[in-house]
């Protein structure tokens, strides 16, 4: 087990490497970092005292190495447009984040296992039949716009809950779902396919001829077994959920960090969209490495190799 | 678990229940929807399990052996019923029981082991989960610390070594023997009055095969239980059984005690796997491997099914009625109208 | 077959029902050519000026519900201006952006894929990595942050867009050259002296195009949405020309006052997303040998 979580940690250097790099050129793209990241009416006085605090008149390459230095103990400068350290900037919102995330997984597997077992359990009934519809539309649907569809029946149309911001639960209910929209259908579906597999498995025929009950039959034997690959595909939809933290946020004025992300981009704050950018794809590589290390444990297969 | 003062019994047929049968079926007949429309993979099947003894039923792969199991069980798969018939066990009928009551027989009074232990556990859990899970299935007043303390009894009884250990592994750090051995464990820590054992050794080397075949003679002569052993290896059959049925295409075609059917083959089919089976006496070799294979379900030959691939086939075996047993000695029946074989048709079999 | 309609059960209703399922059978080509009318000449099509702005008839609502102005079927925008002309027009940046995107994103992976595939070793492993590496990044999180550093123009949004999809396309391609570099017909074409680019590009690549034109047209679709959300956000093409995204982003400022201006404009990018992702199964189902066998 250890050794597995140390070769999947080993696995994720070239990726740890990338990162600042990516982010170091993000500024670079267009020439003159300077350009970016003083107001655009800066004194040339200014501009060199820019560049020779930030190292810009040094070599390509040590400004890199510095830029990296930094990256890996958090610091991006300070932000232009609230006069903070990017970093404080981006930590201040994770726990908006968080919550965001955390709350529109959950609808996602509360909802998504269910509907894949009941849809696996009764082929092609009308439950099946409205997941498989469900999936293709999902696909189809901009999450920004299922999230105005979804302000413009409950929040403006019935009034039942708010628009937007973030303070009770009644605030989370719109953004999470629609954040965990694309998810439901997704999860539904991989869940019934990999039951599918496993209702046919020599164990459940074991399970039965104990006497055991057919619901433990079915959401004990088979799901735990069928719980793996689906615990893959919610792990490669991690990507998906990051950009849509970005979008949904927007929409629902969520004070997370993707909706910082966006702001610091129109007010062209280029340390907080760095550190951002860092920031979610070291948060993106730590959670693809709990992934992996949940199915580990969910797989005893695995856990004693 | 006697249950000769239960109000069934007086209902009974008398054929099906003498004293000492613990389960008994008669015109059996299981069907399975396909695209072919409906097949019987069991047609018209009669045999008795004697209390404390076993009962070998025999056949090619495919012949609906397993069927017949799974019947008794009532765990067809979707598209399979039991469309006519009846099996009644300890006086009581189990076709059209409700699934509920069915589930407190399953395990507990009829348990089955099958044939592939490698796959027949549950990757997830582990051995002594699935064997808890067994007890507490029944009993749900027995604590989780009972039950464990009854699996790891259950585990040193099927001879696995170090059983405290082993009841918290999974099935995967397991060889395929002890899988087997644990299968058993599982399916006898409820104590069942009938164990159903579909080729249970089958998948396993043969050195192991012996073993597992003496863990459940002992287990028998321990527990008076009976057991239904599913096989199509006639040396399993003479080693374990003491009643045999031959099973082709759906049909019993000559049931009796081992002896009799090993020492005097009546049905031509019986002949031809008697012939086919090395280690068998010399006089068995009167015949060479069947011709042909197994028809299938929805093409059956009418009249006798095996009539085809029969080295002894009149006319008469081609229509309806042509399987009808008789009784050619005491306990020993068989579906042929040429039986008795060697004397009707000594010209042939020279 | 997203589309079709369920047929109603009448007593002598199956005449009807079969010429309902052959005319919803038509339905997906015909909405294509629609929107591909729509991207080629928006001007002939167009009812109104879509850029045309008129403050006394701003929100107005569409035209068939009260309150509506006859001529401007789906009402108008914050501006005033005609929301289906907007529409009409808005259909060739998403088109035409996602059509270059998944051909820079098919042209990049693909060779990328081919020459990993076909020449392996130290090439192999770097195009492996760099795939890796790129699938390992939240990659429209990238795409914004690089438009917003270069600038939004149409030849930016391709190129970034593009490059954030070629390594599923340089996947694919690998994994097909892998399984045929070694058969026999490439050892044939090989001794008699046909050249890697030959072999490469005239045998491997034509074996595997229908895979790639499969995989292409359902990538199509994804970066449909991708261009629909950068537009959005307001990194897509800039106003006043009028993108699908933009205008369900102007309609979310004003969805007290009116619900059309944003909700044509989505509802379009849904039916458009799956009509193209039908066209994908199609093409799967009639061209792609390798696919129908799974």
């Amino acid at each position: 087990m250890l050794k597995y979580v140390i070769r999947r940690l080993i696995s994720t250097i070239p990726t740890l490497i990338a990162v600042p790099i990516i982010c170091f050129l993000l500024t670079r793209l267009s020439g003159d970092p300077t350009e970016l990241m003083l107001p655009m009416d800066a004194s040339d006085e200014a501009r060199t005292a820019f560049r020779a605090l930030h190292g810009l008149d040094k070599p390509i390459w040590e400004q890199l190495l510095l830029f990296c230095e930094n990256a890996f103990r958090g610091d991006f400068g300070m932000s232009l447009r609230f006069g903070e350290p990017a970093s404080t900037l981006v930590l201040e919102r994770l726990a908006a984040t968080t919550e965001l995330a955390v709350a529109s997984l959950g609808f996602a597997v509360l909802l998504g296992i269910p509907f894949g077992v009941i849809a696996a359990q009764r082929r092609n009934s009308l439950v099946d039949r409205a997941i498989r519809n469900a999936v293709a539309v999902s696909q189809a649907i901009p999450s920004f716009y299922l999230g105005i569809l979804m302000i413009m029946v409950f929040a403006v149309g019935l009034g039942w809950l708010p628009t937007g911001g973030r303070g009770e639960v009644s605030n989370l209910v719109l953004p999470a779902l629609t954040l965990a929209s694309g998810l439901v259908p997704l999860i539904a579906r991989v869940t019934r396919s990999c039951m599918l597999d496993e209702l046919r498995r020599d164990y459940v025929r074991t399970a039965r001829a104990k006497g055991l009950k057919e619901y433990i039959v079915v959401w004990k034997h088979s799901l735990r077994n069928a719980f793996i690959p689906v615990i893959t595909v919610i792990g490669l939809q991690i990507g998906a959920l990051m950009s849509g933290v970005v979008v949904t946020e927007t929409v629902f004025a969520w004070p997370g960090v993707g909706r910082l992300a966006i702001q610091a981009i129109y007010a062209r704050d280029f340390p907080v969209v760095q550190a951002v950018v860092f920031f979610f794809a070291i948060v993106f590589i730590v959670v693809n490495i709990l992934v992996d290390v949940v199915y580990a444990l969910m797989d005893p297969r695995v856990r004693y190799q | 678990m006697t249950q000769k003062s239960s109000p069934y019994f007086s209902e009974l047929r008398a054929d099906s229940v003498s004293h000492d049968v613990v389960l008994s079926i008669a015109g059996l007949r299981t069907t399975f929807r396909t695209d072919a429309g409906e097949v019987a993979a069991v047609d018209g099947v009669n045999i008795s399990l004697r209390r404390g003894k076993t009962l070998a039923i025999v056949g090619e792969s495919g012949c609906g052996k397993s069927m017949l199991s799974l019947s008794i069980m009532q765990l067809l798969p979707g598209n399979g019923r039991v469309s006519d018939g009846r099996i009644d066990f300890e006086g009581k009928m189990l076709v059209g029981v409700p699934e509920a009551e069915m589930q407190a027989i399953r395990g507990k009074r009829i348990a089955m082991i099958f044939q592939e232990p490698m796959t027949s556990l549950n990757p997830a859990f582990t051995i002594g989960n699935q064997i808890i899970e067994a007890i507490r299935a029944h009993d749900k007043d027995v604590t989780f610390s009972v039950a464990r303390e009854r699996a790891i009894k259950a585990l040193k009884r099927v001879g696995i070594p170090a059983a405290e250990r082993r009841v918290d592994e999974y099935p995967h750090q397991l060889s395929g023997g002890m899988r087997q051995r644990v299968m058993i464990a599982m399916a006898l820590v409820c104590e069942p009055e009938v164990l159903i054992a579909d080729e249970p050794t089958t998948a396993l080397d043969v050195t192991v095969q012996a073993q597992i075949l003496e863990l459940l003679k002992s287990l028998q002569n321990e527990t008076g239980m009976s057991i239904i052993l599913i096989t199509h290896d006639l040396g399993v059959v003479a080693e374990m059984a003491d009643d045999m049925a031959v099973m082709y295409a759906g049909r019993i075609v000559e049931t009796g005690s081992v002896s009799d059917v090993f020492d005097d083959p009546q049905h031509p089919y019986t002949l031809g796997l008697l012939g086919s089976t090395p280690k068998i006496s010399e006089d068995a070799k009167r015949l060479v491997a069947i011709k042909g294979s197994v028809p299938p379900l929805f093409r059956m030959p009418t009249g006798c099914r095996f009539h085809p691939r029969c080295d002894f086939c009149i006319a008469e075996c081609k229509i309806e009625g042509a399987s009808r047993m008789s009784e050619i000695s005491e306990g020993h029946f068989v579906a042929c109208i040429r039986a008795p074989v060697e004397e009707n048709c000594r010209e042939l079999a020279e | 077959m997203i589309l079709t309609s369920k047929s109603p059960t009448v007593p002598n209703g199956v005449n009807r029902r079969r010429i309902v399922k052959k005319l919803s059978a038509l339905l997906p080509f015909l909405a294509l050519a629609v929107l591909l009318l729509c991207t080629a000449f928006p001007e002939f099509l167009a009812p109104k000026d879509p850029y045309a702005q008129s403050l006394i008839r701003r929100l107005k609502p569409p035209s068939f519900l009260p309150g509506g102005i006859s001529g401007y079927i789906l009402g108008t925008d914050q501006l005033g201006r005609d929301i289906l002309s907007r529409i009409i027009f808005g259909a060739r940046v998403t088109i035409i952006t996602s059509v270059l995107a998944v051909c820079v994103a098919a042209v990049v992976g693909t060779t990328a894929g081919l020459v990993a595939g076909y020449f392996r070793g130290r090439v192999d492993s770097a195009v492996v990595r760099a795939i890796d590496v790129q699938l390992a990044f939240p990659v429209v999180l990238l795409v914004i942050a690089i438009v917003a550093v270069i600038g939004p123009s149409l030849s930016n949004l391709i190129i970034v867009m593009g490059l954030s999809a070629w390594p599923q396309f340089a996947r694919i391609t690998r994994g097909a050259v892998i399984s045929v570099r070694d058969l026999e017909y490439i050892e044939a074409a090989r001794s008699i002296g046909a050249g890697h680019m030959r072999i490469m590009f005239r045998h491997i690549l034509r074996n595997i195009l229908s895979s790639i034109i499969v995989y292409a047209t359902f990538e199509m679709a994804r970066m449909m949405l991708v261009e629909a959300t950068l537009s959005f956000l307001g990194l897509g093409v800039q106003p006043p020309t009028p993108t699908w995204g933009g205008m369900i982003s102007d309609g979310s400022k004003y969805l007290g006052l009116s619900w059309s201006v944003s909700f044509f404009p989505g509802l379009v990018i849904v039916l458009a997303v799956l009509l193209v992702n039908d066209l994908g199964d199609r093409l799967r189902d009639f061209m792609d040998p390798y696919l129908k066998n799974d």
